[in-house]
């Protein structure tokens, strides 16, 4: 017993969180710091509270999935520990995601960007398709990226491994929106196809730049889907009718997806009506996908460093820049009583500052606010780019909605206060 | 789960050395009570006792060949790494049946397991012992939860003997492989390795019994299967290495279920129950007094 106590104190130590960063399906992500590496990382604390049958399926799930998984496309689950009988994942770190990429306005992404979003997510994919394993929640917000570009799938509570003949599976998996129809319907033998289901609709997302097809519920997304893509024929989709929840809509015309995407190129069109293939044994796999001509024709992917990120990446780097300056003013928080070495925090991007006493998680949680306060209102990028202007509405506003479960609203929230030149108060719950 | 074995997390915990913590144990077992502490063999005898346990739990829980396989390798796993005395198996069999279930995708209800369990485990642990146990067999195990097993290969290499039809070789063949994970030769080779092995073994074991007549009869089989084996890139050492493993368990396990030498390590075991050794150390775990954590020393 004294033996193994030893190896999990010293792996609780080695990580310092900082301040929440998200909110999972099934833990609370702090940002954190890898104090051998100085590496910054994300840590999910993952619920336990009252479990009947322990630690939570899709918990096991993801470690089993991302244990094996190592490319470089998904998510590195870099270390797994205990601490007070928790469990505590930790990944390496990533700034935003598909999500906020598609929603900053002042983000125009060209074609080849669009191209090069595209084929790094199909990529991931592919590498969990040729795992024999389904990821079953694509979503803009699951693929993250990261300040050097890496464009990464996140969020295996969900994964699957599949290739068992005639092994059922819910169809109650994947977000809405990203559903595929055989799964609306009640399919419960599945493959491959319906993530790639959900990768035409990222893809769609992505040149529309909204949710192509946001339905309320599962009746509303088929007429949604149907509606944006005509109704499916026997022929289109022979099987469909032997599927458990199988209703007939109103015949509706498959509309000509070229007016729909008004910018994209023929074989965008093309590669997207395949994704959008409405019988899953013909729909287009990740690898076929990969090997389109959509991907070899001009103009090329852009490369992972030259995507465009959404400027709040850049300003949390240049809140580090001025990191000295808040280092200094916030030495009056109170002391611990015991500082353990636990409890020194090293700033995120400077390792230099280690043995600093006078920085703690409590002040770490105070300085991001506070620097991410001025960096709000003066980025080297803003005053350096001329942001382009859109002018139209963005349809956001339901998806807004839908996450401030997730804790987004409220971060927004914050973000507002720093902006009226509030000191933000030092966030007691993320204290734990 | 992966199609490559070999870039997995399960090849790189094979090792051939099971028990690689033992140079960290001798160093306090003079803190340890003497009677806390099992021989070699009286932890051999004890495992090879819950194994059966296990198997036996499993069966009535209707689980999967395969779901019990893998508990059976978390628990080789877990106490390759430990000593009896860290963990009670009694709490450890439910434990891992539980954890392989989620694992192998047809979960168990925890209380389902304590229903089938006897009264000598109810007595003394609780369904949360055995969540909390969970997670620390997860921390033991690495966190290496995906087991490959040799199932597919054997079918495999069946196919490719063309023995298909030959009903009592492919079943003698499979008994060899489902024995073999009482035995630690899951920790120490590949599952191909298994597979091949206990075909090995079906086919020498199967004429055992034959007269000449009969072994006639099967020559042409045995001069394919030597032929085959011939062509395969592998140590024949290492099958060997297996067989003798699997055989030596058979030994084993006839002592301990005839003679009386599984009964000095039970009443030991049940001594340390009595005495409440697991309850307050492990069921608990982790234990309550511990350094603040950092998050609590914030508030203060």
């Amino acid at each position: 017993m004294q033996f193994i106590q030893q190896i999990t104190e010293n792996k609780h130590e080695r990580y310092t969180r900082s301040h929440q960063i998200g909110e999972g399906t099934f833990g609370v992500v702090y940002k954190g710091l890898d104090t051998k590496t100085g590496q910054t990382v994300a840590v999910k604390k993952i619920k336990m509270g009252k479990l009947e049958n322990g630690i939570s399926f899709s918990a096991v799930r993801e470690i089993k999935v991302l244990q094996e998984l190592k490319h470089p496309n998904i998510i590195d689950l870099v270390d797994v520990f205990l601490y007070k009988s928790n469990v505590y994942l930790v990944y390496e770190y990533m700034d935003t995601d598909l999500y906020e990429v598609i929603r900053d306005q002042s983000l125009l992404l060209s074609t080849a960007d669009v191209k090069g979003y595209m084929k790094y997510i199909l990529e991931g994919v592919e590498a969990c398709h040729h795992n024999w394993v389904l990821h079953r929640d694509l979503k803009p917000s699951n693929v993250l990226v990261s300040r050097n570009n890496d464009v990464k799938l996140a969020d295996f509570g969900l994964a699957k491994v599949f290739g068992s003949p005639d092994k059922r599976y819910s169809p109650q998996c994947i977000t809405l929106w990203y559903k595929p129809p055989e799964l609306l319907y009640g399919a419960n033998l599945y493959g491959p196809t319906v993530d790639m289901w959900s990768i035409g609709c990222i893809f769609a997302e992505l040149m529309l730049r909204r949710p192509f097809l946001p339905g309320n519920n599962d009746l509303d997304q088929l007429g949604k889907i149907f509606q944006g893509l005509g109704t499916p024929t026997d022929s289109d989709w022979p099987d469909m009718r032997s599927l458990p929840n199988f209703i007939e809509f109103d015949e509706v015309p498959k509309p000509n997806l070229k007016q729909v995407f008004t910018a994209a190129t023929p074989d965008a069109i093309d590669l997207i009506s395949k994704m959008f293939t409405f019988d899953p044994n013909k729909r287009i796999t990740a690898k076929e996908a990969l090997s389109h001509p959509y991907f070899s024709n001009q103009p090329k992917p852009t490369a992972p460093h030259d995507l465009p990120l959404p400027k709040k990446v850049f300003e949390t780097e240049s809140a580090s820049a001025s990191k000295t300056i808040v280092a200094s003013t916030t030495l009056t928080v109170p002391q611990p009583s015991r500082v353990s070495s636990t409890s020194k925090v090293l700033n995120f991007d400077d390792i230099s500052n280690a043995g600093d006493d006078s920085l703690n998680l409590s002040t770490i949680s105070a300085l991001s606010g506070s620097t991410l306060n001025e960096s709000l209102n003066h980025s080297h990028l803003v005053d350096d780019v001329e942001v382009p202007d859109i002018g139209t509405p963005f349809p956001y506003s339901v998806e807004k909605r839908r996450r401030s479960e997730d804790g987004d609203e409220e971060m927004e929230n914050e973000d507002n206060e720093f902006m009226n030149g509030e000191r933000p108060p030092v966030r007691r719950k993320l204290a734990m | 789960m992966a199609t490559n074995f070999w870039r997995s997390s399960h090849s790189k915990t094979i090792s051939s050395n099971t028990n690689t913590n033992n140079a960290i144990i001798e160093q306090d077992l003079s803190q340890i009570p003497p009677g806390h502490i099992f021989t070699d063999k009286e932890k051999e005898l004890l495992l090879l006792h819950h194994m059966d346990e296990l198997r036996n739990y499993g069966t009535k829980l209707q689980m999967h060949q395969r779901v019990i396989a893998t508990a059976m390798v978390y628990f080789k796993r877990f106490f390759a790494n430990n000593q009896i005395r860290d963990c009670d198996p009694l709490l450890l069999v439910p434990t891992v049946l539980l954890m392989a279930s989620k694992i192998e995708e047809c979960p168990i209800n925890c209380k389902s397991i304590l229903k089938i369990l006897p009264s000598e485990f109810t007595n003394l642990y609780s369904m949360q012992n055995i969540i909390d146990c969970e997670i620390h067999l997860m921390e033991q195990l690495d966190f290496n939860l995906t087991i490959y097993h040799p199932y597919k290969q054997l079918e495999l290499y069946i196919e490719s003997l063309h023995l298909e039809n030959d009903v009592a070789l492919v079943q003698s063949a499979w008994n060899f492989m489902n024995d073999s994970y009482y035995s630690d030769a899951c920790l120490q080779f590949s599952p191909h390795l298994i597979a091949l092995a206990s075909v090995y073994m079906a086919h020498l074991f199967g004429r055992v019994d034959l007269d000449e007549a009969q072994q006639k009869q099967f020559k042409e089989r045995d001069d394919r299967i030597k032929k085959w084996f011939d062509t395969l890139n592998v140590h024949m050492r290492q099958i060997g290495a297996i067989t003798n493993q699997i055989l030596d368990l058979y030994k084993t396990l006839q002592e301990s279920r005839t003679g009386d030498v599984l009964a000095t390590p039970l009443l030991k075991i049940t001594k340390m129950r009595m005495a409440n050794v697991w309850r307050t150390n492990q069921p608990s775990y982790p234990p309550q007094q511990q350094a603040i954590p950092p998050q609590q020393q914030m508030r203060n």
